[in-house]
């Protein structure tokens, strides 16, 4: 199976129209034959914040079921949950980081920095969750998660629960 | 833990809000945005220039309790001039039985339901080829109603009805955690079907274990009372997983959240309506090997198995699950409605329609005989 690494180039559309075409083509990928759709998280991930709604949608869309993250653009994915600005695209880099797993480990310091000081929960449930995914390479994390728990949220509660218990028990 | 429900109830008025309704063959009701509100009422501040609502909680741990505020419906969106489809039964449709049917359609927004050609993929009639498929069912789950205001579902069923048909939704409140929220819709035959009216609402999730709670409602077959016979009602659980929440290693995993909204609605419809058929459809994301606690509730099992159902035709995705020994109505019969083996469409063409097939299963159109029950719930306020 190959990747599918051709839409990268398309991706670099700045056009609304010709962004869809190409999230379009990431969405309709029969990943079964053509294998996942690598190479355009990073991107996919940028047109999460994008100022067309349709484009954001479509970007939503390929980040939700096809795209995959490769480990080498861990550092990448980092960054845009470093960067401030949109909650959407912070929400998608710490779902992509999560979905890396232990391969994600380079994104723990954002994932931290999300969990303390992003104004958007559904990120800061995320970041607890990716941090789960990650597991003993996320065990810095723990004393923000410990006070992530004690916060009045449930969701953000019991996912930073659970990522403590699964970051202790890979630790074994 | 808890999960609660929201409602919406039974209109103060509804004899006023069925001749609202009356006027445009189209009963859109719209279920309350709930999540972030009180019990007492919640209008939402998205749709409220179509549908008028106030709502209601259900807290399950305290069956007995209901609170929760009276609703006003409206009538749906304004109708839009459609051209009709051709319908072309895949089946001729019987008395004694019902079609039911899950069917996510990728996408259902603005764009899609104001689609009958689009130049990017030439030869398909988007929108027509979906309530062709609709038309092939009595009652129909949809997921992925995107826009927040119903308006997709108000054209399709306008779509439906100019081609002589006489269809009706009943259409959630916009769910999600981020800003692509979706809602999920109901859309039957009224002349097959009757909406236990105030029966829709979305289960609460205080806990936020779930990304796209649920939506369910009532409904019971329309047959002839000269049968003698008891139509057959049911009660249908809509649902929509997060890809990300239902793999194995997540410890949140949303399918083991789903059995316990299909114990608890089932019990709580049967305290409340007496009703015991309890369905859950949706696109759950995982195959039939991945149902995890929701194959353990005894007697559950997935309709579909493993048959494939998105439009690829490599995954399974989409279930319809029944109580096979509470649902002896339902008949054996089940299936995909596949765009290029039923419709003659192109991959890319289909896949313009949606990634997913339609899932359908056939049920008696009247009540199978039960065990013996103990007390009986209260009727069901069907609409008339």
């Amino acid at each position: 199976m190959t990747s599918k690494e051709s839409s990268i180039e398309l991706l670099d559309y700045d056009n609304a129209e010709g962004l869809l075409a190409a999230l379009r083509q990431i969405v309709n990928q029969d990943t079964e034959i053509e294998g996942p759709v690598r190479g355009v998280t990073v991107r996919c991930i940028k047109l999460a914040g994008h100022s067309d709604d349709e484009v954001r949608m479509w970007a939503a869309e390929a980040l939700g079921m096809k795209v995959v993250p490769s480990p080498s653009e861990a550092i990448e994915i980092a960054n845009c949950l470093a960067q401030p600005g949109d909650g959407e695209v912070a929400y998608w880099a710490a779902t992509m980081l999560g979905r890396l797993g232990c391969d994600g480990i380079e994104g723990v310091a954002a994932l931290i920095d999300c969990i303390e000081h992003s104004s958007f929960l559904p990120a800061r449930e995320r970041s607890a969750w990716a941090l789960a995914q990650i597991g003993s390479g996320a065990s810095q994390a723990i004393e923000t998660l410990r006070l992530a728990v004690d916060e009045n949220l449930p969701r953000l509660s019991r996912l930073a629960n659970e990522a403590i218990r699964e970051i202790e028990r890979s630790k074994g | 833990m808890g999960l609660f429900f929201r409602t919406t109830k039974t209109p103060s008025n509804s004899k006023q809000s069925g001749e609202k309704l009356k006027t445009t063959r189209s009963v859109f009701d719209y279920v309350p945005i709930g999540r972030w509100f009180g019990p007492v009422i919640s209008i939402g501040g998205v749709c409220t220039a179509l549908f008028f609502v106030l709502t209601g909680r259900v807290d399950l741990s305290k069956l007995d309790q209901l609170s929760g505020g009276e609703a006003e419906l409206t009538a749906g969106a304004t109708s839009i001039p459609v051209d009709p489809i051709a319908i072309s039964q895949l089946g001729a449709r019987s008395l004694e039985t019902i079609r039911i049917a899950s069917f996510n359609i990728q996408m259902f927004g603005q764009k899609k339901s104001t689609s009958r050609m689009i130049p990017e993929v030439p030869g398909v009639d988007i929108l027509g080829t979906i309530a062709q498929i609709v038309s092939q069912f009595d009652l129909i789950a949809i997921q992925e109603v995107r826009g927040g205001d119903g308006t997709p579902v108000q054209r399709l069923v306008d779509l439906l009805n100019a081609s002589g048909l006489r269809y009706t939704a009943v259409v959630s409140e916009p769910i999600g955690r981020t800003s692509q929220t979706e809602c999920y819709a109901f859309v039957w035959d009224e002349t097959r079907i009757q909406w236990a009216q105030g029966s829709a609402y979305v289960v609460q999730d205080a806990a936020d274990r779930m990304h796209r709670e649920p939506m369910v409602s009532t409904f019971r077959a329309l047959v002839d009372p000269r049968s003698g016979r008891a139509p057959f009602s049911f009660t249908i659980i809509n649902a929509h997983t997060d890809p990300d929440e239902v793999t194995v290693k997540a410890t949140s995993n949303e399918i083991n959240v789903l059995d316990d909204v299909f114990v608890r609605v089932r019990q709580y419809e049967y305290d409340q309506r007496g009703e015991e058929d309890c369905i859950l459809v949706g696109d759950l994301n995982v195959d039939a090997n991945s149902l995890q606690e929701l194959a353990l509730i005894p007697n559950v099992f997935s309709i579909a198995g493993d048959l494939k159902t998105n439009t690829r035709r490599t995954a399974t995705y989409d279930h319809i699950l029944i109580d096979r020994e509470m649902t002896r109505e339902y008949t054996g019969r089940f299936g995909v409605i596949d765009f290029e083996r039923d419709l003659g469409l192109s991959v890319e063409q289909a896949l313009a329609v949606s990634d997913h097939m339609a899932l359908w299963a056939e049920f008696s159109a009247y009540e199978a005989q039960q065990p013996p029950i103990i007390a009986a719930g209260p009727s069901a306020a069907f609409q008339n």
